[in-house]
């Protein structure tokens, strides 16, 4: 149990409506680990289950070793965990500046909150450009670096990253993979639920593939080669 | 120019209400139509003050402290545990009605329907300003409520709290994983907003002659104000309001005075129909 985050027989869903049963999986430090599955599988119910914005039956979620089940939303970030939630979901009528600051909510040193700042201009040249525009006026890719520079802020340990490729381009779909790459080398370790399941299982060093709200496989990059995988998803239907 | 300057007066009261309700809109997501019974409270709780110590710092006092916690009762026993039950928005808007008639009965039982009112300045002389006559306490409202709304100003949009109240009014849910507790804040709006309705409730107080219905016009006149200039937007409730106040005020130049009152009313069906978001409102759907 010495991974850095646990889930232990998650079952979970939205009140009476369940979505997950009996979900083990863990992500350890400085690992991308993949979630890949078809609609409605649940791969984002794992995500909102950390967050305890879904419903938890029964399990418990372990984040270094403490049990965090039961922990408040709000509370989760200050413990090292960032959650970027589906949609390029932004503060919309804030500024792109405002947007980033929130982010570092919980930094009181003023200093490091600038350097923090300085770096997510340095990752995302074009959100320093437009630091002064408000949140909604941006372009899908410019909303989606927002938020991911946004949930970089605080200096999280784990990034949750929830289908960011999701709607955009294929330019950046690459340009967002090749980030999260980059992100992963500084010690970042993240778990990301993607639709892409091609380009996740190469970036990835684990995945696991969910169906029906449970996990079916579980491999490194050598499940691209797993039938099953080139059947469902490399192969014929997409 | 008198007519002017009696649109600023007006307008700088409804501009009082329309911040304090738009600004519990914007973080609650719903509309507190009590809001309009927190100004009639702070007004017969100024007044009652007053008549017990004649003091006017006293009343002010007492007027600010009650209401706060009135503003924070609401939310705490009846707001908040509606909305953890995941209400919808319409249900609220039904406990804010069920609160106003509470409070405004509470109120007419304790105090009785006569006629009340602050009688500091003794009769009144008002003084010529540019051609206008003014009295002080029209003054004090204007200036007391210009300084409250550049507080206001200043504090959502150079503070860190403000930020947050902010944030979490644009998206609560995210500002719940971005780590700020936004049920904190919802309450926080609520007794800012209440402070708001006191300040309102003690300048009626100096200027006018209180009655127990008097709350849900004002209710309307800043409710009309934040839909004309934005709902979404502090700063567009503020201008909403003096445009309120300037329609009324100009309005009896052409209309008998007794259209005085359903002139923000037409205002507000024209808006509501033709402009929801309001002049200055932001429409967050134009762009996905």
């Amino acid at each position: 149990m010495s991974n850095l985050l646990n889930l232990n027989n998650i079952d979970a869903g939205y009140g009476e409506f369940d979505v997950l049963k009996n979900i083990n999986m863990y992500l350890d430090k400085h690992e991308i680990v993949a979630l890949i599955g078809p609609n409605g599988a649940g791969k984002s119910t794992i995500l909102k289950s950390i967050f305890n914005i879904s419903d938890i039956k029964s399990g418990k979620i372990f984040f270094e070793e403490n049990d965090i089940t039961n922990k408040q939303t709000y509370e989760l970030l200050n413990l090292g965990i960032s959650y970027v939630p589906q949609g390029r979901i932004n503060f919309a009528t804030l500024t792109v500046k405002d947007n980033l600051l929130i982010g570092a909510e919980l930094i009181k040193d003023k200093k490091k909150v600038k350097d923090n700042l300085n770096y997510i201009y340095s990752l995302f040249s074009v959100l320093k450009t437009k630091r002064k525009h408000l949140a909604y006026s941006l372009s899908g890719g410019e909303q989606q670096m927002l938020a991911l520079g946004r949930a970089l802020m605080d200096n999280p340990k784990v990034l949750l990253l929830d289908e960011p490729s999701l709607g955009l381009s294929p330019k950046l779909v690459k340009e967002t993979f090749e980030t999260i790459t980059k992100l992963a080398k500084t010690g970042l370790s993240i778990l990301i639920v993607e639709q892409n399941a091609k380009q996740a299982l190469r970036m990835a060093d684990r995945t696991y593939l969910l169906e029906n709200g449970q996990i079916a496989l579980e491999g490194n990059k050598k499940l691209l080669n797993h039938p099953k995988i080139k059947t469902i998803y490399l192969g014929g239907q997409i | 120019m008198q007519l002017l300057f009696n649109s600023v007066v007006a307008g700088s009261i409804y501009a009082l209400v329309a911040i304090g309700f738009s600004l519990i809109f914007q973080t609650n997501r719903f509309m507190h139509f009590a809001h309009g019974s927190a100004v009639v409270f702070s007004a017969y709780i100024a007044f009652h003050f007053f008549s017990l110590s004649n003091s006017l710092l006293i009343a002010i006092i007492a007027t600010l402290i009650l209401s706060s916690i009135l503003g924070y009762l609401m939310h705490l026993l009846i707001y908040y545990p509606l909305q953890k039950k995941k209400s919808s928005s319409v249900i609220l808007l039904i406990a804010s009605f069920g609160i106003l008639f509470l409070i405004d009965n509470g109120l007419l039982l304790y105090f009785g329907s006569g006629i009340k009112n602050i009688n500091y300045f003794g009769p009144l002389r008002g003084m010529e300003f540019f051609g206008a006559l003014i009295t002080k306490p029209q003054l004090i409202i204007v200036l007391s409520s210009l300084l409250c709304l550049i507080f206001i100003y200043l504090l959502m949009t150079k503070t860190k709290l403000g930020r947050n109240l902010r944030a979490v009014a644009d998206n609560n849910d995210l500002a719940n994983i971005m780590g700020i507790e936004s049920k904190k804040y919802m309450a926080l709006s609520f007794i800012i907003g209440s402070v708001l309705a006191s300040v309102a409730g003690v300048l009626i107080a100096l200027e006018q002659t209180l009655s127990i219905n008097m709350g849900t016009t004002y209710m309307i006149k800043g409710f009309t104000g934040a839909i004309i200039g934005g709902v979404n937007s502090v700063p567009a409730s503020i201008l909403g309001s003096y445009i309120v106040g300037l329609a009324e005020n100009f309005g009896v130049w052409f209309l008998p005075s007794q259209f005085k009152e359903a002139i923000s009313f037409i205002l507000l069906f024209l808006f509501l129909l033709y402009k929801p978001n309001g002049l200055f409102g932001i429409d967050k759907s134009s762009r996905k």
